[in-house]
Formats: structure tokens, C-alpha cells, sequence
């Protein structure tokens, strides 16, 4: 599979490096959607989602010549973004819950197609946001894991074994739930 | 016979490792990856992109950042060309929002107006929401031709954009036309004949109930547009290939809500008053000028138009309430539309590649009149030979649609995002989904 940024993006990357509103503008637009999405399923919060987009899409710009033409546009926002909501974490000296065991191998534990969205909304809303994170990229954006171990600075087997993780926590609390 | 782990069944269907060849023989473990693509499709369903909520805000802060780097650039290269000082207070920072520069642009001297105009360009469609606003809010303004022209300018598509050949055409285009009172799609429909056109309209507008008188002689396309679409609370631009017809909050990151009027003064209530008095003079000049003066006040002066819907003579009662309506800030009903569909932004595998490469490339025409939008694409379907899912169920009113030479990718963009939905690709399917609030 090849995730390289080829065609009108690398050309947009391009002269946006080189100070092209114009092409900015493009990639914020293309991109900006996504990268909010992001940042309100980790911070719940319409203003700091908000913030965490303009921030992303600033410091991207400020650092594009650290851009990797191997890795998508896309994910190269997520990475900006992910550590800025690190860091939001961080400085809110929010501690992330600990892991609950939710290991489970019964097929049983599988959701069951009748479960309500608003219920896995919920239990996907509890995860600590270092699952949550991998989760986010794998099932909003459909990033192969080869771009989200790029984006937040992992190995493969690490976000596979992440986002296992957290599907194992999310079966064990929607039946725990009534 | 040995089964396959619950990791490994959910790492096939995940994509992550490829399906075990067990799952031929054993109908137990073929269930159980079953009810495992249903639960990563019901993951994917909640884990759905939220939208943002409309924001003039949103790029602004990266506007002044890109135009400061460039500006850097210009200096730093000044400098080692010509050595320091050669070129004293170019380095002069500006902050002006958007809004603060279309304010320089209609009301400040002929050169700080040109320097805010070479700004207002530069910033391109960042701009426009703040100078359709400003537009709207000040219709007599003494720059308003200069006004229209930048407007268009800023509308200018990307030179890779289809549209771009949309918004070069319809520059050079003069027309000549009289119509009375007829329904405003109507006017559309011929003004799409008779230019060659795509012009699509917004599902949200009441293009069928609003009617219009059009009468203009000679007159570039975008003049006689702007003419006609503004009374009706429209704009257009450029998108998908097509002149694309919606109100402004729907094209455009619409600014913040307006802030409360500042009340007026005694001095203002007494010319507003007298002005009100004049709404109901025999001479139709002085009726005009009484409107204009008054709608100038701005919202200002609705509670003093209030009070003239109480007046003893009915015929000024009415334009007061008439001006009411026309002054009274509107609430957004609507959030601002996605620039483009999902797939365009998504990292493709090269089989979602290949279905990519198709959108972008088949050219497709289309005349449906109230069709349902499922049976549009059941057409383009049998046309393109693309494999098509619908999550959930389509819209369901019917829709008029009329394009000519797009791209199956553009067709489809003009048939989700204006209806809330959104197109994504997922293992070699086009796939429609609704898009969250």
C-alpha cells in the first residue's frame, strides 16, 4: 500500500511551502473538517476543539519543511494536532483514567448490531485519550495504521495492539451498561 | 479443527492482516466475522466526523501568518540582495481583521483603500464572507461597483479547479434580457441556456416561490446576478465545477453573529422620526430617499420604526414594518456547507485509489426534473460502473438537476453536501453517509 502524498496534494504542499495562500487556504480547507473532528472527541469542547484547529494549522505551516512527502498531508496534521492535545492535557494536569481490564476473548462479547450509536458514542467518549487517539484515526478518518504510527509517533504493532485494546474496553462496557 | 483467535478474526476484518482460509470451511467462525463487520461498521457510524459549527474565525489567524512569512521573505531577501536600510519600514506589521480591512477598503481615502483592496485580494476567499456582509449592510456605499469587482476576484477558483474555467467564462459574458414577475428558478434556467452555463442552485433556497422582475440591457453576467440574487438574500460562487447559488452563510464561513445595535442617540431619533414622517409623502422621490436615509441607520433604528407601525396612516405603517423586516439581523438557519466531500481528503488504498482516479475522471451530463436523488444515482451508477452503499436512508424530496460535462466526483459532491450527506470511499465502494450535525 503506498500512502505517499503524490498528485495535486504534493503540488499544494508545495507551494504552500513556498507562502501560497492560496494553496493554505486549499489544504485548510480539505483538512480542517477532520482535524476539528479530532480535537472535540479528545477535549468535548466546541471553543478548544476550535483553538486546537487554527493552532494545528499554524504550526503545520510554520513547520512544513519537516513535512515527510512519505506520509500523507493528512496525517501529518494529526500528528501536530495530537501532541498539541497532549500538551493541552498536560498543562489541565487532567490525568488520564487508568486502564480498566477489559479483555474478553468470548465472541459473545462482540456488539451486538442493535446496540444504540448513543450508547458506543458513549463508551468510545470514556476511552483515556491515548486509546482514544488511535481509535479516532482508524475509524473517522480510515487511516491505514501505517500512518497513524507515523501520526502519533509509534510503532505498528503498538497501534494495532492500541486500538485491540480499546475495542476490548469499548465490548466490555457497553455490557456493563444496562 | 483449530479456530482462528477473536484478535486474529478481528484483525482480518480490520484490514490489518489478510482473512484466515479457515473461514471457508467453518460456518462458526464465518458468523463471528460477520457480526465483527457489523460491529466495525456500527464503531465507524459513531465514530463519524463531527462538523464544525459555522466560524468567520476560523482561517483569519492563518491569513496574518502566511502573509507575515511572506512579507519576512520579501525583507530578508531585500536585504541580502541590497544590504540593510535599503528599504526603510517596509517591515510595517498589520493586524487587520478581514472585516477591519473591507471597512478601510469603502471608507478610508483612495489610498488606504487601495492598499486595503491589495490586501482583500490577496486573502482571496477568506474574504468573502466579510465583503458579502459588507455589501449587504451597505448597498449605497460610495465603492460598491469597486466593491462587486472584488468580490468576483475573490472568488477566483484555484487554477486546478474546474470551476476556474466556470469563473473565467462567466466574466465575459454580456446579456440583455427582460423578465416580469416570473419564478426566480425560471430566470435561472434561462440565464443557464442562454450562457452555456452549469448553474445549480442550493436544495435549501425557495428558488420555486420567489419570483422576480429582471431587466437589464448589455450587462456583464456578474453584474446582472448580483442584481438579481441579492434582493433574494443569495450570492453565488464558485464550486464543483458550477456557479453554485445559496445564501451567503452556506457558501461561506459566515462572521459572528452580529453584536446587539448601539441604541441612538436623541439627535438620530429625531431625524429617524422626521425621515418616517416622509415614508408617507405624495412625491415618490421623497418616499425613496426617506427609505434610503432610514435604512442607512442601520438596525439601530428599529425600535423608532416601531413606533411608525403605530402611525395613523397606513401606507407608512407598512413601510416601517417592511424596513423592519429588511433591518432585523437574520439568525443563521443554516451551517456553512463543506468545501468538498470526504473521499477527496481521505489516504487511499491503491484498489479506493482506483475508485478515486474514476470520480475524477468520468464526465457525465445530467437533466433530472424532481427526481429522487436515490434515482439519480442508481443512473450514475449504471453509468460509471461504480460500486455504490448507502448508510441509512437518502433524502427523500425531489430534487431538479441539470449539468452538463462534470465529473462523477463534482456530480455527486452537488448531490450530498447541500442535503447533509457525505460521500466516502471503503473497500472499493463509493459509500454515501449521512454527515452528523
Amino acid at each position: 500500500m503506498t500512502t505517499t502524498a503524490t498528485g495535486p496534494e504534493s503540488e499544494r504542499i508545495e507551494r504552500a511551502r513556498r507562502g501560497d495562500a492560496d494553496a493554505r487556504a486549499a489544504l485548510v480547507n480539505l483538512h480542517y473538517g477532520a482535524v476539528y473532528s479530532l480535537a472535540f472527541k479528545l477535549t468535548g469542547r466546541v471553543e478548544a476543539a476550535r483553538d486546537v484547529a487554527q493552532e494545528t494549522f499554524l504550526r503545520a505551516f510554520a513547520r512544513l519543511d519537516q513535512h515527510d512527502p512519505e506520509y500523507s498531508f493528512a496525517s501529518w496534521v494529526f500528528k501536530i494536532a495530537a501532541n498539541h492535545v497532549r500538551d493541552l492535557h498536560r498543562r489541565d494536569v487532567r490525568a488520564p483514567e487508568p486502564p480498566r481490564p477489559g479483555e474478553d476473548p468470548r465472541a459473545e462479547a462482540i456488539l451486538e448490531k442493535r446496540e444504540d450509536l448513543a450508547r458506543v458514542r458513549s463508551a468510545l467518549e470514556s476511552l483515556p485519550p491515548d486509546s482514544r487517539l488511535p481509535f479516532i484515526l482508524h475509524l473517522q478518518e480510515g487511516l491505514p495504521i501505517r500512518e497513524i504510527a507515523y501520526a502519533l509517533d509509534s510503532t505498528e504493532n503498538g497501534i494495532r495492539m492500541k486500538i485491540y485494546r480499546a475495542l476490548l474496553r469499548v465490548r466490555s462496557l457497553l455490557r456493563e451498561e444496562p | 479443527m483449530m479456530h482462528p483467535s477473536l484478535e486474529d478474526l478481528t484483525a482480518a476484518v480490520h484490514g490489518w492482516i489478510p482473512p484466515d482460509a479457515h473461514l471457508h470451511e467453518c460456518a462458526t467462525c464465518r458468523t463471528t466475522a460477520e457480526r465483527l463487520r457489523d460491529e466495525l461498521t456500527l464503531l465507524r457510524r459513531a465514530e463519524e466526523r463531527v462538523t464544525p459549527p459555522p466560524s468567520g474565525a476560523r482561517v483569519f489567524r492563518l491569513v496574518p501568518l502566511a502573509l507575515a512569512v511572506t512579507v519576512l521573505m520579501a525583507v530578508l531577501a531585500t536585504i541580502l540582495l541590497h544590504g540593510p536600510g535599503s528599504s526603510p519600514g517596509r517591515l510595517q506589521q498589520r493586524n487587520e481583521t478581514p472585516k477591519e480591512l473591507v471597512r478601510i477598503f469603502l471608507e478610508k481615502d483612495d489610498a488606504a483603500s487601495a492598499r486595503a483592496r491589495r490586501e482583500l485580494a490577496a486573502l482571496g476567499r477568506v474574504a468573502l464572507a466579510d465583503l458579502a456582509e459588507a455589501r449587504r449592510k451597505n448597498p449605497d456605499a460610495a465603492r460598491k461597483h469597486e466593491l462587486a469587482e472584488l468580490l468576483y476576484e475573490c472568488k477566483k477558483p484555484p487554477a486546478e479547479d474546474p470551476a476556474r474555467q466556470v469563473w473565467e467564462k462567466v466574466a465575459t459574458i454580456t446579456i440583455t434580457i427582460d423578465i416580469q414577475n416570473s419564478p426566480l428558478n425560471a430566470v435561472v434556467d434561462y440565464l443557464r441556456e442562454i450562457t452555456g452555463s452549469n448553474i445549480v442552485w442550493d436544495s435549501v433556497t425557495d428558488a420555486d416561490a420567489a419570483t422576480a422582475r429582471f431587466k437589464v440591457q448589455d450587462m456583464k453576467l456578474p453584474t446582472a446576478l448580483d442584481g438579481l440574487l441579492i434582493e433574494h438574500h443569495l450570492e453565488y460562487d464558485f464550486r464543483h465545477g458550477v456557479l453554485f447559488i445559496s445564501p451567503a452563510d452556506r457558501l461561506w464561513s459566515a462572521p459572528p453573529d452580529p453584536t446587539p445595535p448601539v441604541p441612538l442617540g436623541e439627535a438620530k431619533i429625531k431625524e429617524a422620526r422626521d425621515w418616517i414622517s416622509r415614508l408617507a409623502s405624495d412625491k415618490p422621490e421623497e418616499r425613496d430617499r426617506a427609505h434610503s436615509e432610514l435604512k442607512k441607520l442601520g438596525p439601530s433604528v428599529i425600535p423608532v420604526l416601531e413606533e411608525g407601525t403605530r402611525a395613523a396612516d397606513s401606507e407608512a405603517a407598512a413601510r416601517c414594518r417592511a424596513l423592519m423586516d429588511d433591518l432585523r439581523p437574520r439568525s443563521r438557519t443554516w451551517g456553512s456547507l463543506p468545501i468538498a466531500n470526504h473521499w477527496r481528503s481521505q489516504t487511499l488504498a491503491d484498489a479506493d485509489r482506483k475508485v478515486a482516479e474514476k470520480l475524477e475522471s468520468r464526465r457525465i451530463d445530467l437533466a433530472f426534473e424532481n427526481t429522487a436523488i436515490a434515482d439519480i444515482l442508481e443512473f450514475i451508477k449504471d453509468f460509471s460502473g461504480l460500486k455504490l452503499a448507502v448508510r441509512g436512508e437518502l433524502p427523500k424530496p425531489p430534487v431538479t438537476f441539470k449539468v452538463k460535462g462534470l465529473t462523477v466526483g463534482e456530480v455527486l459532491e452537488l448531490c450530498t453536501l447541500p442535503y447533509g450527506w457525505d460521500v466516502t470511499i471503503e473497500e472499493g465502494a463509493v459509500t454515501f453517509f449521512e454527515r452528523k450535525k
